[in-house]
């Protein structure tokens, strides 16, 4: 589909979902699904990042393990009913499937089907979902945002350019193009400025850039995950002092970066 | 525009959504797509684009819906058009005026384009307005198309797209259900006798809770006679369709539908063949329990768990995963040994394709026991018992005999339902794909 305006992009594919996840550095994460209809298990699935292995073992097996577990139970003999356009949290639209169920423990109403075990791991979510609705909130100022992510390793760096489309701060679409890759080079080289985004989109619009290399993997990489994403969030006032963190990644100084630029 | 995956080199096609592309770029995408080979172009025609409003068709006023200009253009630029009318997926192919009608059915999430186990409810197909209101629409589309097909203009074929329809979950409650049955059991004994159940009358089976009571007694053959009737009523539906007065003119381009799952084959000397008549399969959808009304059972959920777990493996091993075909003859293109996941039952068509595979010299390894009925409740018989020699592989029993010039292997006692069935299955499965490939 080729774009019917500047800012209309394909909406995110699965391939996009799972770029996300992994720029994130949920790579490793390890965790079980299992879903049940009263005492009929549906599903059971062994993950490590992405990549989920079927299980054929019994419920008290599945949960024995201590690995995570994200447990869904829908109601005896009868698969849940989801209405057709349930608009989905910036969780569920970014995340894939079946990660982005989890967003649901964290709505307004909780989905009641849902359980996440450990608590721990659920608090820590739980601040991510946080960090993400404040990015939400800051994104949806303008009626075009554009999250430029890099993650991954040095050797192996990943980038992902999202498009946010809000229209009285509504999330409206949310996608991805090639063409949006050009605005991740011109902003490095330090030539995207207010003016620059005004005549690629248009519209009023803004421009994010979230480096997440060299993110810590140990117990502490969500917490870490989520003050980077505060970071760069608090940056949007002084992003100079932001970006001479020293474990940092640092971009072009000059031209600085225009007001509605922000970067870690 | 994207390119068809389904076809490749001198008759490639690329599909083309007019109503989501800028009109003043029509021309030059189609001009692209002619220049990089294509001869035709798939056009989605979504009924959500035209009449989004109840009542007020648009194909004119929209630069976006202008359909018939778009067809001069396709035909000036020397493309065919090989039009869908229906419920093709797409973010417009109902109106969202019929999302308040009343009468709702369920069709896998899978199928609505969503993720996940979940049932999403859409307006029924067979409630009376969404009907009329549907064939009102596809009657208008109809006498533009008629003016614009080959000779005189692009549109060289019409397909009718059911969509999600074709995995409806409620389809027991439209009339043309209850008809399909009726010529499946030419009377409500004929019926009791098969499920060993006491209906009085065949309007008691087509309700969710007749249904239930079917699943409950025979879960297979329950799910296979509703998948037979559903397509029955879809195929009735179709034809009602290709009767209205202004399709007459477009009578010879109406093309069946041709929503093929199988994948090519890697070459490797086994893979798996799946007995899916207790999965639903969406046409471009991931597979789903098979839950009609909603309701799903404990043979359902194993058949989905059985699947998915011969699908993870199957894919991470490089093993062709086929699915058995239902009610259709069809001949499958399955490795020299083919490994099938089935229970007791098997359709005749399945059998049907496996015994073209015995004959052909292949072989058949049955993991979880011989499938031993089909949709008639007829005991298949596989071949006198004394003719059964037994031979242990992998620790496990095996019971061998040939049909044809074929050979069947199968588990006796089945292999447990365990996680390490997949390690037993493959390490059975290559012992005797060399087995084969030495004879």
């Amino acid at each position: 589909m080729k774009p019917l305006s500047k800012f209309f992009t394909p909406p995110l594919s699965d391939d996009d979902r799972s770029l996300f996840f992994r720029c994130l550095g949920f790579t490793d994460m390890r965790y079980r699904l299992l879903e049940t209809c009263g005492t009929i298990v549906l599903r059971a699935k062994h993950y490590q990042g992405l990549e989920g292995q079927a299980l054929l073992g019994t419920v008290a097996a599945l949960q024995s393990s201590p690995e995570p577990l994200l447990l869904r139970r829908h109601a005896m003999q009868s698969l849940t009913e989801e209405p057709l356009h349930r608009p989905p949290s910036l969780w569920e639209e970014l995340f894939p499937y079946p990660f982005s169920l989890v967003g649901r423990l964290f709505e307004e109403e909780p989905d009641r089907q849902l359980q996440l075990t450990p608590p721990a791991l659920k608090t820590q979510l739980k601040l991510l979902w946080d960090a993400l609705q404040s990015l939400e909130t800051r994104m949806s100022e303008t009626e075009v945002s554009c999250l430029w992510l890099r993650g991954g390793s040095a050797e192996a760096p990943l980038e992902l350019p999202i498009l946010f489309h809000y229209v009285r701060k509504k999330r409206i679409r949310v996608g991805t193009a090639p063409s949006l890759r050009d605005m991740g080079e011109t902003y490095r080289r330090g030539l995207l400025g207010d003016e620059a985004l005004w005549e690629h989109f248009g519209t009023q619009s803004a421009f994010y850039y979230l480096g997440l290399e060299g993110l810590s993997s140990g117990p502490d990489f969500i917490p870490s995950l989520v003050d980077r994403i505060l970071r760069m969030l608090e940056a949007g006032e002084k992003p100079s002092e932001i970006l001479a963190s020293p474990a940092l990644p640092v971009p072009p100084a000059d031209p600085a970066p225009a007001s509605s630029q922000f970067e870690l | 525009m994207t390119p068809n995956p389904e076809t490749s080199g001198a008759s490639a096609s690329s599909s083309f959504s007019y109503a989501d592309e800028p009109s003043n770029r029509w021309q030059e995408l189609l001009r692209d797509a002619r220049a990089a080979g294509a001869s035709t172009v798939s056009v989605p025609i979504y009924w959500g684009a035209h009449e989004s409003l109840q009542g007020t068709r648009d194909f004119s006023k929209s630069s976006r819906l202008r359909l018939e200009r778009f067809l001069q253009i396709a035909q000036e630029v020397g493309l065919d058009a090989s039009v869908t009318i229906g419920f093709p997926p797409g973010r417009e192919t109902l109106p969202a005026w019929t999302g308040a009608l009343p009468s709702k059915t369920l069709v896998p999430a899978s199928a609505a384009d969503r993720v996940g186990l979940a049932l999403i409810p859409i307006p029924s197909l067979h409630s009376p307005a969404f009907r009329d209101a549907f064939f009102g629409f596809v009657d208008e589309a109809f006498s533009i198309l008629s003016l614009y097909r080959k000779p005189e203009g692009p549109v060289a074929r019409v397909l009718v797209d059911f969509g999600a329809y074709a995995s409806d979950f409620c389809a027991m409650e439209s009339a043309g259900y209850l008809r399909a049955l009726q010529s499946r059991y030419p009377t409500i004994q004929a019926l009791n006798s098969c499920y060993t159940t006491s209906f009085n009358g065949f309007d008691a089976v087509t309700t969710r809770q007749g249904l239930r009571v079917l699943n409950d007694r025979r879960g297979w053959l329950a799910a296979f006679d509703y998948k037979w009737c559903r397509e029955v009523a879809l195929q009735a539906l179709r034809s009602e369709i290709a009767k209205l007065p202004s399709a007459a003119p477009l009578a010879d381009l109406f093309a069946a539908d041709e929503s093929g799952s199988s994948l090519p084959s890697t070459g490797s000397a086994w893979g798996i063949a799946f007995e899916a008549t207790l999965l639903e399969v969406p046409r471009r959808g991931a597979c789903f329990p098979f839950a009609p009304g909603g309701n799903i059972t404990e043979l359902a959920a194993n058949a989905f768990r059985l699947w998915e777990y011969f699908a993870d493996h199957a894919g991470r091993d490089g093993r062709d995963l086929t699915l058995l075909p239902l009610w259709r003859a069809e001949t499958l293109s399955l490795p020299p040994l083919a490994v099938v996941v089935s229970g007791k039952y098997l359709s005749q068509a399945a059998f049907h394709a496996l015994a073209e595979h015995l004959e052909a010299g292949g072989g058949i390894f049955f993991p979880l026991g011989l499938p031993q009925y089909d949709e008639r409740m007829g005991s298949h018989p596989w071949g006198p018992s004394r003719d059964r020699t037994f031979t242990t592989l992998a620790g496990v029993q095996l019971s061998r005999f040939t049909r044809g010039a074929g050979t069947v292997w199968f588990a006796s006692p089945a292999l447990p339902f365990a996680d390490s069935l997949w390690g037993s299955v493959a390490a059975i499965a290559s012992s005797l794909g060399q087995e084969g490939g030495n004879a």
